[in-house]
């Protein structure tokens, strides 16, 4: 049964949807908890599976460390993701009655909102399980059409209804790109599967006959992918989803789709492309990686400088995190384009660091945007006199998110840094300094508000139950993984045992 | 030039001229027909190439039903063509947007034609047998799939219903709805509680949950009736 | 299929790609934009049927070995993967065209570049 935690899911999504239906009299927050139920249920059939390297449905479907480490990074943001939405159930129109950043969903739709929320955690998940090229696009629409969905929740405010548009139009378009790219590599190769679609890119000949289109086809999945984790050329559409999303969906964007969008990066550029050698025309070995790579480092370093350029000139919180998570896209390619032995360690211990900071943002970030009405930095001015020990939380997940020392988000930074110099990419680790840099200047912003402006009022801000229970856990595991970094790493990278993943070229191929 | 060539350079003809009529048609109701010329003509390709079943899909789908829907989503958001003029960063998108997918079809043909293909001994000719198809869908690998796709169309019902179903009027902050009584409907949304709700020191006074429900329905029913 | 047959169709498929691509970037109706991904869906469709039919990596593969009734197996494979791409696409534009009306309802403009935020 390795299939175990997708069927867990499935059923929560689906008892949740039968509840949204059937159970709508009793508490619709229900709805939210029995989501929750079947979250940790699948956590723990994810973590009974540690170690288990082993195939089902012909090969399309495949367990090994990297889908059980994302699995796992996806399944723990999406329970952080729906105990904010629970608060978000029947919340109140924001105060100003119009549109506003802030408000949660309609009571009534509480069983679709946890339903599609769990779809979409399902449709990442299959993409971190995915070893087959059409299993991991059917994942990937899962993932965005349950998400187009969520974005326009807040039916009543033109802002969330007019973000869900401009999300279905964009994601659309990088569908259609990533459709036309998949169709020459499955059509050239005769194959679906990633391992075997690789292998035949590797089959003497191949290359020579089919080299550029096999190449353009990595282009368009590679830009098709990139609009996931909302990488450039396809960046445009995060700050205005961003904010008109509810918060706990921009939360499960900013940290589960771009987890899942990662998977399927990593799963496909690994699997099909960067590995292959073959022997060349003039007789030499070649390999694909030194034609893609400096693709890949392209995309990472104008996400990087665009992300932090434009993040400094905004002045609304949600907007902010949409461009700082541009940049963190442009840093989490960083290991791809230096491939390095380590590389799926580093992008994982990153990916933790990031999620665990964002999340806890997230949930400061809610409450002040709830309170106000307004996402504007404004909102967050007197904080520090409102709710100190949220100011102060605030301060350690933008530490983190910046990467200052001892943070978990530095040595994430760190381990970046010593694998793109590892990589020979010199100008990506300057860029990742310089752009570290700059982000000091915009959480900075945030926190100038939080701890040094006065606010209009200084009435105590009371936060929910389910909010400081998100607060608490982010913060933990940032001070954690900022204590014990080492550790942190040892245990992701067992999990990356070289026979795991890469075995596959050497044993059985 | 057999029989063969020539329906293809005809039904080529056919659909590059049914989207460049869905691209220049200022009105979209002409814009979607022509459209769909162009995806009859693609379903023709289909056909040409033996995907028989794929080519009645295409009609099905794409001519038939995502044609059907975009008609019905025109009808209901009307006004959009009325305005001709173009926005103000319009001309300069248009340049642009021209400009990446002139380079981007270039770079596809250019690499196309530069191909040497080369027709494996094992590639037949002749109309795929559907059997085969079926077969392929429900195997150990596609069976999977197959699953799959149905949660996407799932996700894709729950969702499209959520986003375009009118909602009863939410009644909010425990103010009793203008006029709960099924014959005289209240009219069309108003910012009546909304607006006029006081913000209190903890968020929303508390409520009961069942009450509130009740004039939810109350109010849906009664526009229910209205309409 | 002969190779002028392959090489048309692979043509064709880039057209109809960049002119539904130019029809996504360029267009301000939003159900003009949907629609010109479909025109990008299909063409990658038209691809990967062409293609396949006219198998080109040949027909054994060591991780899967000798794929069964070779030629027919992979121009059957072909059209499995269209009908993917045509259910994916229906779902797209379904829920594409739900989001439009929830818009259109709150501010009555179908044109993506009058939705921009008043702040």
């Amino acid at each position: 049964m390795i299939w175990l935690p997708e069927a867990i899911v499935l059923a929560g999504a689906l008892a949740s949807l039968a509840f949204g239906v059937l159970g709508r009299r009793s508490s619709p927050r229900a709805a939210m908890d029995l989501a929750l139920v079947f979250t940790l249920a699948a956590l723990l059939a994810t973590a009974a599976l540690a170690g288990t390297v082993v195939e089902a449905f012909a090969g399309a479907f495949r367990i090994d460390g990297v889908t059980l480490s994302f699995q796992l990074l996806l399944l723990v943001g999406t329970a952080l993701t729906l105990l904010l939405a629970r608060e978000d159930v029947g919340a109140p129109a924001p105060a100003t009655g119009g549109a506003a950043p802030s408000g949660g969903v309609p009571a009534e739709h509480a069983g679709e909102y946890a339903g599609l929320l769990l779809l979409a955690a399902l449709g990442g998940m299959l993409i971190a399980a995915a070893a087959d090229l059409l299993l991991l696009f059917l994942g990937f629409e899962l993932l965005s059409i349950a998400g187009y969905a969520l974005v326009g929740f807040r039916k009543e405010d033109p802002l969330s209804t007019q973000a869900a548009v401009k999300y279905v139009l964009t994601g659309a378009t990088a569908t259609g790109v990533f459709v036309f790219g998949l169709s020459y590599l499955i059509g050239l190769t005769g194959t679906t599967d990633v391992y075997a679609a690789g292998e035949v890119i590797a089959s003497p000949g191949f290359m020579e006959r089919y080299g550029r289109l096999i190449f353009l086809a990595f282009l368009f999945l590679f830009i098709g992918a990139a609009y996931k984790i909302a990488a450039f050329p396809f960046h445009l559409w995060a700050p205005d989803v961003y904010r008109g999303a509810p918060t706990p969906v921009t939360m499960f964007l900013a940290v589960v789709s771009k987890a899942a969008g990662l998977a399927l990066i990593v799963r496909l550029y690994l699997g099909a492309f960067a590995w292959t050698h073959w022997v060349g025309a003039s007789g030499l070995r070649e390999s694909f990686l030194l034609k893609s790579g400096p693709v890949v480092a392209l995309v990472s370093g104008f996400s990087m400088v665009l992300g932090s350029v434009l993040a400094l000139r905004t002045r609304d919180v949600k907007r902010l995190f949409a461009y700082a998570g541009i940049a963190h896209a442009g840093y989490l390619l960083v290991p791809l384009a230096a491939a390095n032995p380590s590389m799926l360690d580093q992008i994982v211990f990153y990916l933790l660091a990031y999620l665990l900071a964002s999340a806890g943002a997230f949930a400061v970030l809610r409450r002040v945007t709830e309170e106000s009405g307004t996402s504007d930095l404004k909102a967050f001015a007197g904080l520090y006199h409102r709710a100190p020990w949220s100011a102060w939380a605030l301060l350690l997940f933008f530490l983190s998110l910046a990467g200052i020392p001892l943070t978990m988000g530095f040595f994430g930074k760190w381990y970046l840094l010593v694998g793109a110099a590892w990589g020979g990419h010199g100008l990506l680790a300057t860029l990742i300094v310089v752009t570290s840099v700059m982000s000091y200047a915009y959480y900075f912003a945030v926190l100038k508000q939080a701890f040094l402006r006065p606010g209009s009022t200084e009435r105590p801000i009371r936060f929910r139950g389910a909010e400081v229970a998100v607060v608490l856990i982010a913060a933990a595991g940032v001070l954690l993984g900022g204590l014990l970094p080492g550790e942190v790493l040892r245990t992701i990278a067992q999990a990356f045992d070289a026979a795991h993943f890469f075995g596959l070229y050497d044993g059985r191929l | 030039m057999n029989g063969q060539a020539v329906a293809f350079f005809a039904l080529a003809a056919v659909g590059l001229l049914g989207v460049i009529g869905f691209l220049r048609a200022p009105r979209i109701l002409h814009a979607v027909l022509a459209l769909v010329a162009a995806f009859l003509a693609v379903a023709g390709l289909f056909v040409l190439v033996g995907a028989e079943f794929l080519a009645a899909a295409t009609v099905l789908l794409y001519a038939g039903a995502i044609t059907v829907m975009a008609v019905f989503a025109i009808m209901l958001t009307p006004g959009g063509e009325e305005k001709r003029g173009a926005p103000r960063w319009a001309r300069g998108a248009r340049g642009w947007a021209g400009l990446v997918a002139a380079g981007v079809g270039a770079a596809v043909a250019t690499s196309v034609l530069a191909t040497p293909f080369q027709r494996s001994p094992y590639a037949v000719d002749g109309p795929t047998d559907t059997a085969l198809l079926g077969t392929l869908l429900l195997s150990d690998r596609y069976g999977l799939h197959f699953e799959v796709i149905t949660l996407v169309l799932l996700a894709a019902l729950v969702g499209a219903i959520v986003l375009a179903r009118e909602e009863a009027i939410p009644v909010r902050g425990g103010a009793r709805a203008p006029d709960a009584t099924p014959p005289t409907p209240p009219p069309a949304p108003q910012k009546t509680p909304a607006a006029l709700r006081e913000p209190t020191a903890d968020g929303p006074a508390p409520e009961a949950p069942a009450e509130r429900e009740a004039e939810r329905e109350l109010v849906g029913a009664g526009r229910g009736d209205g309409r | 299929m002969t190779d002028g047959m392959l090489v048309g169709l692979l043509l064709f498929g880039a057209l109809l790609f960049a002119l539904g691509l130019y029809g996504a970037l360029a267009q301000r109706n939003a159900v003009r934009v949907l629609l010109a991904v479909e025109l990008m869906l299909l063409a990658g469709g038209l691809n990967v049927v062409a293609l396949t039919r006219f198998l080109p990596a040949g027909a054994e593969n060591r991780r899967l070995g000798p794929l069964p009734l070779a030629g027919d197996y992979a121009a059957a494979l072909g059209q499995t993967t269209t009908l993917f791409f045509l259910a994916v696409a229906a779902a797209e534009v379904a829920i594409g065209l739900a989001a439009v009306i929830a818009a259109y309802r709150l501010r009555p403009t179908p044109n993506v570049d009058e939705m921009d935020e008043r702040e």
